[in-house]
């Protein structure tokens, strides 16, 4: 049975937009074959109580995966530096380093995954707007962008001729 | 959102469910120089033929960008005709056929990824690219491989007894902005 429902909208509605400020962001490289390797220390990470904001992996050239990983700090910096210092201890494991402090700014709305047009709307307009793009992910019905410090609040009033944005908070505001 | 703790180690991690997507194809773009905007280029040209995106995600190479992203197998020739009128075929590449294997909740911690991640690559196998949204933690993988990928992941989540099917049984398009 195919259901057709038409709706449309002059202006991409989303539920909601925040940011978070005072972020770390982790980027490992290593070698592809290194995958369940890098999947424990992950792992591990999450034994020592250490919360993500988003994860991402995407393949480099060369058989070379690239993993960035964004956290709240949360006074466990030490302990995540810790294991990735172990992780790559060994030759070959790969190489990591640490961004910080970093924003976020998140939006979610209806089915984002459905709706073509989408990453355009929310992935364009950073670099236009001469905001550098660290990171960033669009899965299920999220949008994640990660920025260098003080920039969460420029991305969010650049995309306001985007999306429809009900909520506009100031940069530095934590809504996360 | 569920805040609460996962287990240690060895112990399944229950988890609310798991669901495939489509087929798809996997297009990684990398960025030629800090100056280059040929990734907006393409993301507007897909946009313009109504191609949606399932999956994206980005990420800094030293100065410059690298994107992935996912469509449905049956928009891949129109991709694939929008990278053939592109001066830098050699920037992209393409892996087929891909599925997504999306996890719920993951809690925000990375102990039920890292697990996911683990189990796969100790069973050999590849996972192509990943990203978590607001709960969920998606997984590309080989097409024909995610019956297989649900097995080996048994031994490490616990699915609600009266799960629905892993294949949606419905798609949502969009026809008109």
């Amino acid at each position: 049975m195919e259901t057709i429902a038409v709706y449309w909208e002059p202006q991409i509605r989303i539920y909601g937009v925040s940011t978070v400020t005072g972020l770390s962001l982790y980027t490992v490289v290593f070698p592809a074959e290194r995958m369940a390797h890098w999947g424990t220390v992950i792992a591990s990470l999450g034994q020592a109580g250490v919360t993500f904001q988003l994860v991402n992996l995407q393949p480099l050239a060369a058989g070379e995966m690239q993993l960035s990983l964004l956290f709240t700090p949360d006074g466990r910096e030490r302990e995540i530096r810790r294991q990735f210092e172990a992780g790559t201890a060994e030759s070959g494991h790969g190489t990591w380093r640490q961004t910080s402090p970093v924003e976020l700014v998140y939006l979610h709305g209806p089915h984002f995954q459905d709706r073509y047009g989408i990453a355009e709307a929310a992935i364009a307009p950073v670099p236009a707007a001469s905001i550098p793009l660290l990171a960033s992910g669009c899965s299920g019905t999220s949008i994640h962008l990660v920025v260098p410090e003080h920039c969460a609040g420029k991305v969010v009033d650049c995309l306001g001729g985007t999306f429809v944005i009900e909520k506009r908070p100031a940069a530095g505001q934590n809504d996360g | 959102m569920d805040e609460h703790p996962l287990p240690p180690d060895d112990t399944r991690i229950d988890i609310g469910g798991i669901k495939f997507s489509p087929e798809l194809v996997q297009y990684t773009c990398r960025q030629a120089s800090a100056a280059d905007r040929s990734l907006a280029e393409l993301l507007r040209q897909l946009a313009e033929r109504r191609i949606n995106l399932s999956f994206f995600c980005s990420g800094r190479d030293g100065e410059l960008s690298r994107s992935t992203f996912c469509v449905a197998a049956v928009d891949a020739a129109a991709v694939d005709r929008i990278l053939a009128g592109q001066s830098w075929p050699e920037r992209v590449e393409r892996i087929a056929p891909v599925g997504t294997l999306t996890v719920f909740p993951h809690r925000r911690s990375p102990t039920l990824l890292g697990r996911v991640v683990a189990a796969l690559a100790e069973a050999g196998i590849t996972i192509h690219s990943l990203c978590t949204s607001i709960s969920a933690l998606s997984v590309n993988i080989d097409f024909p491989q995610l019956d297989e990928a649900v097995a080996i992941l048994e031994g490490v989540v616990d699915l609600p007894e009266h799960h629905s099917p892993f294949r949606p049984d419905f798609s949502i398009t969009q026809i008109k902005r």
